[in-house]
C-alpha cells in the first residue's frame, strides 16, 4: 500500500503548477472521421488536437474561419458542441530498436498483444526530406534474391524503386520477398562476425489491405524467420482513411530513425494507390477543391514528399540509407493512369509484372520493357555485373523475335539460336515464392548460362536444371560461390574454379 | 444553402460598418445595418444575416472574459486581470464573472478560444490521464 501512495505522491511531485494556456474550439459538424471545429485560431498545420473522451485528431485545414480536423480515434464517441484543444505537438510515433519484430497500427500504437513497445524515442511522422548537402549517389547493392531482379533491374541502397501491376500479378510477393532476402543476409552477416557488416531492417506498411492478407504477410515474415528484423505498420481497409493516409508517413518515420542512425532501412508502401484513394476521401470530406479522378491537387505532393525522405545519406551524415518499395496497382495494365505515372516520375525505376506473363506460368512476371532500374547498376556487385551484362537485351531480342517467329516458318540459324537463347533465359528466371537466392549463386547460375552449359538441356528442363545447379552450389559447390561472395569479382582463377564446378554438376546432372 | 465567398466578404463589411474606433460594435450602427438590410432585401437575406450574427457573436467574444472561478477572486484581483488582458489583447476587455465548483479551487479564464487556467482539475487531469 505505501508503495502505491509512494507512486501516486511521486505522480502528484512531477505535475506542473504553472498556469496552462490552450487554444479552444467547439466542433460544428463532424462527418465521415472529420471534425470542423470552430475557434482553434491558433492551431498549427499537423498539430494534434485533443477531442473529449480520450479521442485524438490532427488539423488538416486551416481556414479563416474553422479548422478540419481528421478523427483519429473513435468519431462516434464525438458529438457537436464538444470541446476541442490544441496540444502543441505535431504527430509523432515511436522509432528504434525496440520496434522490430512489432506490428504497430498508423499512430505506433502496438496491435500484435505483445506488450508495451521498448520505444524512449519519437519521431514526427511528417518531415523535410535529406537536402542535397548530406546525400550521396546509390552505390552499394540492395539484392532481392530474384534472379530476375538483381540480374536486369537492379535496386541500390538509397533507391526508390516502384512495383508496378495489375492486381494479383505478385507485387507484394516481390517485396516480401526482398525482406525475407534481407533478413537471411542479415542473419549471415551477424553469424559471420564481420565489423563491417550493415544489416538492412525493413517496414512494411500494409494501406487499406483486407486484414486476411496483412495476416498472411506476417505469416509468411514469421516462417521464413525475418520478423526480428521487421516493423509492420497496419492500416487495413477497416481503418478510418485518416489512419490510412498517415500510415506510410508513420512507417518512413520509423524508417528514418534507422537513415540518421548511420544503418540501413528498407520500406515498402503497398499500396500508394489505396493511400491516394484514402486522401482523395479526406480531402472531398475537408471540401479540398477536386482535380482528375477527384484528386485533390496535391496528390502528387503527397507521394513526392514521402519518397524524397528515402535517401543514401554520405559518410559525414552517418551513411545511412532508406531505401523504398513503393507499390502501385494498375487497371487493365494501364500505367499511364493518373497516379502511376506520377509515382513512375518520382522514383528511380519502376519494376513492371504483366499479367499475361503471370498466367503463363512466367513468375515473377517481370516486363523486361517497362521495367528499368535508373541508378541500381551503379551499385551491382562486379562478378554478377560481368555475367548479367547482356542478359536484358537478349531477353528483350528474344520477346521481339518471338512475336515475329509466329508467323514465320523458316527461320535462319541466327534467329534460331536467340530464340533458343531467350527461351532458356526465361525458364532460369522462373523462381518460387519466399525462395530468395544469394547473389553469389545467382552469379554462377548466370555464368553457367552465359557459357552454354545450358544449351544441351531440352527447354522444358532448365528450370529443374537451374534448380538442381542452385542445390549444388550450395553443397558440393560451397567453396567456388564462397570465393565469388569474398571477392566480388570473377578473376580468372575463380572462373577456371567455376567452371570445373559446373562441369561436375552437369556430368551429375546428365 | 452554402455561402458563396462574395456573401462572405459582404457579411465582413456588414461587420466593420458597426465597429467603432476601439474596434467594439456599437448598438446603433448594428441597428442601422440592419435597418438598411431589411429596406433593400437582397435574395440572399436570410443568409447574409445569419453570417452577419455569426460575426457579431465571434466579435463580441473577442472583447469579453468569462471568468469562471471556485472561490471568488477579490475586486482588486478582477480589475487587475482586466487591465492586463487588455494590454495583452490590444482592446478594451470586459469581464464576466461565473461560478464554477467544478474547478475545486482556483480560475479559468476565457477569452474568444484562448483559455488561461490555474485550478485545482486542471492539476488533476494529467495525473487522471497518466493513471489511467
Amino acid at each position: 500500500m505505501s508503495n502505491i501512495t509512494e507512486l501516486i505522491k511521486k505522480e502528484i511531485e512531477s505535475l506542473s503548477t504553472d498556469a496552462t494556456r490552450t487554444n479552444i474550439g467547439r466542433i460544428t459538424t463532424l462527418a465521415d472521421g472529420v471534425a470542423r471545429v470552430d475557434g482553434l485560431s491558433k492551431v498549427m498545420f499537423n498539430e494534434m488536437v485533443e477531442f473529449p473522451n480520450n479521442v485524438s485528431g490532427i488539423a488538416l485545414n486551416l481556414e479563416e474561419e474553422s479548422v478540419g480536423c481528421v478523427v483519429l480515434g473513435d468519431a462516434s464517441r464525438l458529438k457537436e458542441g464538444d470541446e476541442v484543444q490544441t496540444t502543441g505537438r505535431l504527430l509523432s510515433v515511436p522509432v528504434g530498436m525496440g520496434m522490430l519484430g512489432r506490428v504497430v497500427d498508423a499512430i505506433g500504437n502496438p496491435i500484435d498483444e505483445k506488450g508495451p513497445i521498448d520505444s524512449s524515442e519519437n519521431y514526427p511522422v511528417e518531415r523535410i526530406a535529406p537536402g542535397i548537402i548530406p546525400r550521396q549517389s546509390v552505390d552499394q547493392p540492395l539484392q532481392t534474391g530474384i534472379m530476375a531482379i538483381d540480374s536486369m533491374i537492379p535496386v541500390g541502397r538509397g533507391q526508390r524503386e516502384l512495383i508496378i501491376g495489375d492486381r494479383s500479378t505478385g507485387k507484394t510477393t516481390i517485396a516480401i520477398d526482398t525482406i525475407i532476402n534481407q533478413a537471411k543476409i542479415n542473419k549471415l552477416g551477424e553469424e559471420s562476425g564481420d565489423p563491417d557488416f550493415r544489416p538492412v531492417y525493413s517496414i512494411y506498411v500494409a494501406i487499406g489491405q483486407k486484414n486476411s492478407n496483412i495476416a498472411r504477410t506476417i505469416k509468411a515474415l514469421e516462417d521464413n524467420g525475418a520478423m526480428d528484423y521487421v516493423i509492420v505498420v497496419a492500416a487495413p481497409a477497416a481503418d478510418n482513411p485518416a489512419n490510412q493516409y498517415l500510415a506510410p508517413y508513420a512507417g518512413c518515420a520509423m524508417g528514418e530513425w534507422f537513415l540518421r542512425n548511420g544503418k540501413d532501412a528498407l520500406i515498402v508502401y503497398d499500396d500508394l494507390s489505396k493511400h491516394a484513394v484514402a486522401y482523395r476521401q479526406i480531402s472531398l470530406i475537408l471540401k479540398r477543391p477536386s482535380g482528375r479522378e477527384a484528386f485533390p491537387g496535391d496528390v502528387f505532393y503527397l507521394h513526392s514528399r514521402l519518397l524524397e525522405r528515402s535517401a543514401r545519406l554520405n559518410k559525414d551524415s552517418g551513411n545511412g540509407s532508406l531505401t523504398a518499395l513503393p507499390i502501385i496497382e494498375t487497371q487493365m495494365g494501364d500505367v499511364a493512369g493518373y497516379i502511376p505515372t506520377n509515382v513512375i516520375s518520382i522514383t528511380d525505376g519502376q519494376i513492371f509484372l504483366e499479367t499475361d506473363l503471370f498466367n503463363k506460368g512466367i513468375r515473377p512476371a517481370v516486363s523486361v520493357g517497362l521495367s528499368v532500374s535508373r541508378v541500381g547498376s551503379a551499385a551491382q556487385v562486379k562478378a554478377y555485373k560481368k555475367v548479367s551484362g547482356k542478359v536484358k537485351l537478349q531477353l528483350a531480342q528474344f520477346r521481339e523475335l518471338a512475336a515475329f517467329s509466329q508467323f514465320e516458318s523458316d527461320l535462319d540459324a541466327a534467329t534460331k539460336a536467340q530464340l533458343d537463347r531467350g527461351a532458356r533465359i526465361v525458364e532460369m528466371f522462373k523462381q518460387g515464392v519466399y525462395s530468395p537466392v544469394p547473389v553469389s549463386v545467382q552469379t554462377g547460375v548466370m555464368w553457367a548460362m552465359e557459357n552454354n552449359f545450358f544449351d544441351s538441356i531440352d527447354v522444358s528442363r532448365i528450370t529443374a536444371a537451374v534448380e538442381s545447379l542452385k542445390e549444388y552450389f550450395s553443397s558440393s559447390g560451397k567453396e567456388v560461390v564462397q570465393k565469388i561472395h569474398e571477392e566480388g569479382n570473377l578473376t580468372k582463377g575463380i572462373e577456371e574454379d567455376l567452371r570445373r564446378a559446373v562441369e561436375d554438376w552437369k556430368r551429375s546432372f546428365a | 444553402m452554402t455561402a458563396s465567398p462574395r456573401i462572405r466578404e459582404i457579411s465582413k463589411k456588414l461587420l466593420r460598418l458597426t465597429l467603432d474606433e476601439e474596434g467594439r460594435m456599437v448598438e446603433a450602427k448594428v441597428c442601422e445595418v440592419l435597418e438598411t438590410l431589411r429596406a433593400n432585401p437582397s435574395r440572399y437575406h436570410k443568409l447574409l444575416l445569419q453570417l452577419f450574427l455569426d460575426h457579431a457573436i465571434r466579435e463580441s467574444s473577442k472583447g469579453l472574459a468569462i471568468v469562471e472561478f471556485a472561490g471568488k477572486p477579490s475586486d482588486s484581483s478582477i480589475e487587475s486581470l482586466k487591465i492586463e488582458l487588455s494590454r495583452q489583447y490590444g482592446r478594451n476587455i470586459d469581464v464576466e464573472m461565473r461560478e464554477n465548483l467544478d474547478l475545486i479551487a482556483g480560475i479559468r479564464v476565457k477569452v474568444f478560444d484562448d483559455v488561461y487556467e490555474d485550478s485545482a482539475s486542471s492539476r488533476l487531469r494529467p495525473l487522471e490521464r497518466a493513471l489511467c
